[in-house]
């Protein structure tokens, strides 16, 4: 895997052997290691109605053996919760929890 | 066009319970709730959870600094309702001197804490993203620097000397209520508050005694309550000598406890 990086030639041309002469290359790249960052395109990872992260099943789902009809439902204020959290507190209000404006679903799923 | 606000009725923790047991959903949320307030105290509360029932919990508040209600302590019960976070906690105000006493416009002398988290005033109300943290601090808050503002339609000071004339009040309260009565005994207190109580009151011991000095000028005029809540005469000869009793019984019990110590070595 290494050696496909490296991005210096080992043999280089008669020209620009030449021109080694009189400057050497500025630099040469041995290696690269690509380096990737990631987190949820959301506000918060954390359920604010059951405090456990949204990327686990609800504790309700836990202990019914439900996990994975667990969903996350984002709302268009980009706050997300468990779906069935969510649905027991719209029962009682169309609000978001967390930023009170109304709660419009934009998507549900993992 | 307003919507109309419906206060609940239903506040009194002692008085209303649904009988339903909490669902896991709810114990694990109070737990949650109570290792966050362990791993950032807030300064001036203590909440102790009662050993058997999670639900229940008793609450500390020590008056806050530059405010009437200055180093006074007072004691709240708090029950979380079996679908807690949907619906809020009830919040009962127990240091009313057996209903005597409104500290606040917003705590009544029977208890009843009026702030629009809890459902009963009018403003933003509950909703799950708000915790036991969010709830003490907002009790915590309405002791103030000028409650007399609290009251709706004052925000604006009435007549002159007003909020001066109310602070009076709530400061004499305090010291005779919130620190005497608590230290007494006359006001039950779970024993583990008992002991915070008792080392805070030898830490406060000497602001009681400036304060107590300042305020006699007013010794044996009637309360002028702009809001007319409490009636009464000031007194704080009275409290003074109360509170010195107070402090030699202490230093007698730390003093037994001591020597207790040093036979056990």
């Amino acid at each position: 895997m290494a050696e496909k990086m490296v991005v210096s030639t080992p043999n280089p041309s008669p020209q620009i052997k030449k021109k080694e002469k009189h400057q050497g290359p500025m630099f040469v790249l041995k290696r690269w290691n690509a380096v990737a960052m990631w987190s949820w395109d959301v506000s918060c990872d954390t359920c604010a109605i059951c405090k456990h992260h949204v990327m686990d099943a609800c504790l309700r789902c836990q202990t019914d053996g439900k996990q994975e009809e667990c969903v996350v439902v984002w709302g268009e204020c980009n706050h997300s919760y468990h779906n069935c959290c969510m649905a027991l507190w719209m029962q009682h209000s169309d609000k978001c929890p967390l930023c009170s404006s109304d709660w419009i679903v934009s998507r549900t799923g993992k | 066009m307003a919507s109309v606000i419906k206060l609940r009725e239903d506040w009194d923790p002692d008085k209303h319970s649904s009988g339903l047991n909490p669902n896991t959903v709810c114990v694990s949320r109070i737990r949650r709730d109570l290792s966050s307030l362990l791993k950032d105290p807030l300064s001036g509360i203590l909440v102790i959870p009662d050993q058997d029932d999670i639900t229940k919990m008793n609450v500390l508040v020590t008056g806050p600094c530059e405010t009437p209600y200055e180093k006074g302590f007072f004691h709240f019960f708090m029950r979380m309702p079996y679908n807690y976070p949907i619906h809020p906690p009830r919040v009962k105000f127990l240091t009313t001197g057996a209903g005597s006493v409104r500290f606040n416009p917003n705590l009544y002398a029977n208890g009843k804490v009026c702030l629009s988290i809890l459902g009963t005033w009018s403003g933003p109300g509950w909703t799950p993203a708000q915790n036991v943290t969010s709830v003490v601090l907002s009790i915590q808050s309405l002791m103030c620097e000028k409650p007399y503002h609290n009251e709706p339609g004052y925000e604006f000071e009435r007549n002159k000397d007003d909020v001066r004339n109310y602070n009076i009040v709530i400061y004499h309260e305090t010291l005779r209520v919130g620190v005497c009565d608590v230290l007494e005994g006359k006001h039950p207190l779970p024993p583990n508050m008992i002991d915070v109580v008792s080392d805070s009151f030898i830490d406060f011991y000497d602001y009681y005694m400036a304060k107590i000095d300042e305020l006699m000028v007013y010794q044996g005029k009637p309360f002028r309550d702009p809001h007319g809540f409490n009636r009464g005469t000031f007194n704080f000869i009275h409290i003074r000598e109360r509170m010195g009793k107070i402090f030699k019984s202490i230093q007698k019990k730390n003093a037994k406890a001591k020597e207790v110590i040093v036979i056990d070595d």
